[in-house]
């Protein structure tokens, strides 16, 4: 599994976090084990690269934050999507999807 | 948008609040990591090994983040320049001899730099002035290469050219007496020029109008155009002063305008006056009085307009075959108006330029080297540092804000010091430096400053900080306790630096060495008289009141016999020119009977003759200077307006028109009688040989001299003279009693040009002595840096190799073997530096020669020295660390490790 993991394309992170967070809000730890499951293993989130991406939404008013329990009754920081991040998500899925298609488009071409 | 500015402030100012709530968030997400791990049946302590790797580090992971913040590179550069500052401040010495060494470096550059421009660069206040020309003569096989143009020649020219939209002739150096009913009498500086100068230079007044074509006849001109400095002072700025009259050499002139500030075409001259040539008078042809400036017709090049000069010339020969013969090597050519004016000082400050380069150079080598010294004893630091989490970029970053903090500080410093440099140089003369007034910072400097101080900085902090931030951080650590030299490429990078520097400063000192060799050369020249306890000023006697023939010799005769009567007096006596006075004349002296191969002929004489100075004197005149009589007699009361003829030779003149034979009783002539077909020679009987005097510079030996009685003059040129005045005290203390005689004679008389024998000189060589002061301060300078390099350096190696040092003391090596090791480390860098140095030295010395008078270029006791003094400076730069060395205490060290 972990060594299929691919390299996050640059700014499909923020995508998949507000896409993550579109189902319901969770915290760090959390977003990146649903990332993984989706993606079934191909993409693997660091800390490093979660925790920046998320202060990041944050300060751009994509995601706010809430300290809050797990389930198992732990304080954790809890993230949750607002409505400008819903709009974003929007925004790049859709960019997603043109650029996707195109890429596909092109590879397709190519052979 | 609102957010991030919102975001921004947060960050800014609750940061403590930030920082403590990113640190719980990281915690509690190592906690969660931990919890999945043991609900997956890890035991605790697996469970939490695990956790770690997965996050990566929680100072690492805090860091990220700090980074992805808004305002985050507002905060990092803070934090670099307060780590960058903390750190300068904890090394004061450091600090101090960084931003000395770039203040330094950076002042001499910023001064010189603004100089040069200013002086070299700047355009001149005039209408396109790359298209005016200055037009010269010349007769180069009679020897002169450069020569005025005589009135008939300016008109000609105008007439026959087709290159010049318009031509002026000018005679800038002139003066008068400015008289004024309520105070002393004063001498103004004075031009003349044809009524075409002003429109020609595109200059107008900034109240009235220039001259008029007809204010440019003989008889019409009696009007003048004043500079902006003589109507604030002698008009008190009076805005009415179009129209009024003012007395000059005891005539009335009506002023024509007022003309702007700044105005210093041909010198600085307080009035202008139409020259008012005569057309029809053809009859001074060979009066060359006057120069000639001319602007080019659009789309005429200098290539053209030389060819068509040349062509002028050969018109002129063709039509005028008496003054213009074949063998004069006569020729018309012109010269751009800014070659003109900066051709003589251009070597000077392109040199000095060079210097004050090669000083910067050597003080940015001197920062790399701290910065690199200094980085490499920080190598551990940086490994905990990178350790802790911080990324490559920023610690390359907090290196480069250290190094740029550095070169910002110095260049403030240093551009405090070139204002100070800039201050000192618009206080020297404006006959030393054109244009000297006009020295600024300007911004265009300012940039180049800041920008080199910028490029030091980010060269020399990037270097080490690239080196240091790439090895692996477990070598680092390992090697960062103890040796920490800075590895090998530090060192070579080191040695390279003190080599350039040691062959830096050769090349600096060796052109200081050739210019100190050259001005004692200069200071030790025979002037052919004494300098010392001589007043000396100047006087001119207005053709009005004195017109010419016995008025003006009975005037100074009245004069110096007053003088001679004022206690403290020993002798008095006036010349026509006085040596380095700066005013020169010369002309044709024929000689009776002498077939001497240096004598050149003219069809219309029978008689050979020698372009000689001539000059008049009174007796007197050579007492005061003690020039040496070597034959014969000097002039005496004896000799007066129709006593028979006499003159005086110098030994020059002798040794070249009579060579092994008495000089005296041969007749020389200056001057003819009767009409152009019947010339009677009026002879003069040599009646005495003085030594030979050095009338125009130090360093040019001159022309030969002839010297007739000023009562003998035929020319009555002699009606401004040079009084000379020998006394038994301070000169200075006779200024007054010797002013208020003059009043006593001619209440409207002013002196003017008061000065010491001593100071005259003095002012001659004030530019080579300019020359000097400078070129010694960068060398000193380049010295002193390359001695705190090579010494830095050294003590450098010795404080790292404190542990080796003690191991070798431990296993028997004596003090001596110590001290040799060390100080053969600063001697191969100082061979290798002089070796290098000495190369450049020899090869650049060329460039010199200009500014050398009576010293090789390649001086061997110059550039025997300059090595010695070097070497011998690096040695005893070495000789500190060493004599540290020796005490280093083999326990202490070893124990300390």
């Amino acid at each position: 599994m972990a060594e299929h993991s691919t390299e996050l394309l640059q700014g499909t992170l923020d995508m998949l976090i507000l896409n993550t967070l579109a189902l319901a809000p969770l915290h760090g730890v959390g977003i990146a084990r649903r990332i993984e499951q989706v993606t079934r293993g191909t993409f693997s989130v660091k800390a490093g690269s979660l925790f920046p991406a998320l202060h990041r939404m944050e300060e751009a008013g994509w995601v706010s934050s809430d300290w809050g329990e797990t389930d198992t009754g732990r304080r954790a920081k809890f993230y949750r999507l607002s409505a400008a991040g819903r709009r974003q998500l929007e925004k790049e899925t859709a960019r997603w999807g043109r650029a996707s298609l195109a890429i596909n488009r092109a590879l397709g071409a190519e052979r | 948008m609102l957010d991030s500015v919102r975001s921004l402030f947060r960050n800014l100012l609750r940061r403590e609040h930030v920082e403590s709530e990113l640190d719980l968030e990281v915690r509690t997400s190592l906690e969660l990591l931990e919890e999945e791990n043991m609900s997956q049946g890890m035991s605790p302590e697996q469970a939490r090994r695990k956790a770690r790797i997965d996050l990566g580090g929680p100072e690492q992971v805090k860091e990220e983040v700090r980074g992805a913040r808004a305002g985050a590179w507002i905060e990092t550069i803070w934090q670099d320049l307060r780590s960058g500052a903390r750190m300068l401040r904890k090394n004061p010495g450091f600090a101090a001899t960084a931003i000395l060494t770039l203040a330094l470096g950076i002042g001499a550059n910023t001064a010189i730099f603004s100089v040069v421009r200013a002086i070299l660069l700047s355009s001149l206040p005039y209408q396109q002035p790359e298209r005016l020309v200055n037009v010269w003569g010349q007769f180069t096989a009679e020897g002169i290469p450069k020569n005025s143009l005589s009135d008939a020649e300016y008109f000609e020219l105008a007439d026959i050219n087709q290159s010049f939209e318009n031509v002026a002739a000018y005679y800038a150096h002139g003066s008068a007496n400015l008289g004024s009913d309520e105070a002393e009498p004063r001498r103004v500086t004075r031009g003349f020029a044809t009524w075409t100068l002003f429109p020609l230079l595109g200059v107008r007044p900034i109240l009235g109008h220039a001259f008029s074509a007809d204010e440019d006849q003989p008889g019409h001109n009696q009007v003048a155009l004043i500079s902006h400095g003589l109507w604030r002072s002698f008009f008190a700025g009076d805005p009415n002063v179009v129209g009024k009259t003012m007395r000059m050499n005891n005539r009335p002139y009506t002023v024509n305008g007022l003309l702007p500030e700044g105005f210093d075409f041909g010198g600085n001259n307080e009035v202008w006056t139409p020259l008012g040539l005569d057309r029809s008078d053809q009859a001074n042809r060979g009066a060359h009085n006057f120069s000639a400036i001319a602007r080019l017709k659009a789309g005429v090049t200098m290539a053209q307009a030389s060819a068509d000069m040349t062509r002028c010339a050969q018109q002129l020969a063709r039509e005028y075959p008496a003054f213009y013969h074949a063998s004069s090597g006569w020729g018309v050519f012109i010269v751009p108006l800014r070659e003109e004016l900066v051709a003589q000082i251009r070597p000077a400050l392109l040199i000095l330029m060079a210097a004050t380069g090669i000083v910067l150079l050597i003080a940015c080598a001197n920062i790399a080297n701290l910065l690199l010294a200094r980085s490499s004893t920080r190598e551990k630091e940086m490994a905990v540092r990178a350790s802790l989490g911080a990324g490559q970029g920023r610690m390359i970053r907090q290196l480069l804000t250290e190094s740029l903090l550095l070169s910002l500080i110095g260049c403030a410093v240093g551009l405090a010091f070139g204002e100070a440099g800039m201050i000192a140089i618009r206080g020297l003369h404006s006959d030393i430096l054109p244009h000297v007034g006009k020295v600024e910072l300007e911004s265009n400097v300012l940039w180049l400053t800041l920008a080199a101080a910028a490029f030091t900085g980010l060269l020399f902090g990037l270097a080490p900080a690239i080196h240091f931030s790439r090895p692996p951080l477990s070598d680092a650590m390992k090697e960062g306790g103890r040796e920490g030299g800075g590895g090998r490429f530090g060192r070579r990078m080191r040695n390279v630096l003190v080599v350039s520097e040691i062959a830096f400063s050769l090349v600096l000192l060796t052109a200081a060495g050739l210019t100190i060799r050259s001005f004692y050369q200069l200071l030790h020249v025979d002037p052919g008289f004494r300098t010392d306890h001589i007043l000396t000023m100047r006087m001119t006697l207005p053709s009005v009141t004195y017109p010419s023939g016995p008025a003006v010799p009975r005037f100074f005769n009245q004069l110096l016999d007053r003088v001679r009567g004022l206690p403290g007096v020993e002798s008095a006596g006036a010349i026509s020119q006085l040596p380095l006075g700066g005013v020169r004349s010369s002309g044709s002296v024929f000689i009776e009977n002498s077939s001497a191969p240096v004598l050149q002929h003219t069809p219309q004489v029978a008689y050979g003759y020698l372009e000689m100075d001539q000059i008049f004197a009174t007796p007197g005149y050579f007492e005061t200077m003690r020039t040496p009589l070597v034959a014969g007699r000097t002039f005496t009361a004896a000799d007066t307006g129709t006593s028979p003829r006499v003159a005086l030779i110098d030994t020059k003149f002798a040794e070249s028109v009579w060579p092994g034979q008495n000089p005296l009783e041969k007749r020389v002539c200056i001057n003819f009688t009767g009409g152009p077909n019947s010339l009677q020679p009026q002879w003069a009987t040599v009646v005495g040989v003085v030594a030979h005097v050095r009338n125009g510079s130090l360093d040019v030996e001159g022309r030969g001299q002839a010297y007739f009685p000023q009562t003998q003059d035929p020319f009555g040129g002699s009606s401004s003279m040079f009084v000379a005045i020998r006394t038994a005290q301070d000169p200075v203390s006779l200024t007054n009693s010797v002013r208020s005689q003059v009043f006593a004679i001619d209440r409207g008389e002013p002196i003017y040009a008061v000065h010491t024998m001593d100071k005259v000189v003095a002012a001659s060589i004030e530019q080579p002595r300019l020359s000097l002061d400078l070129m010694a301060v960068f060398a000193g300078l380049a010295f002193a840096l390359a001695a705190i390099g090579v010494y830095g350096v050294i003590a450098f190696t010795v404080s790292q190799r404190r542990h080796e040092l003690g191991i070798r003391v431990a296993l028997g090596a004596q003090p001596e073997d110590i001290r040799r090791m060390v100080i053969g480390q600063g001697a191969r860098l100082a061979i290798g530096g002089v070796g290098v140095g000495l190369a450049g030295a020899l090869y650049l010395a060329r460039f010199m020669a200009p500014l050398l008078y009576g010293v090789e270029t390649r001086d061997p006791a110059t550039f025997a020295i300059v090595p010695v003094l070097l070497i011998g400076v690096t040695l005893a730069a070495s000789w500190i660390p060493a004599a540290h060395a020796t005490q280093v205490d083999p326990i202490e060290t070893l124990r300390h490790q």
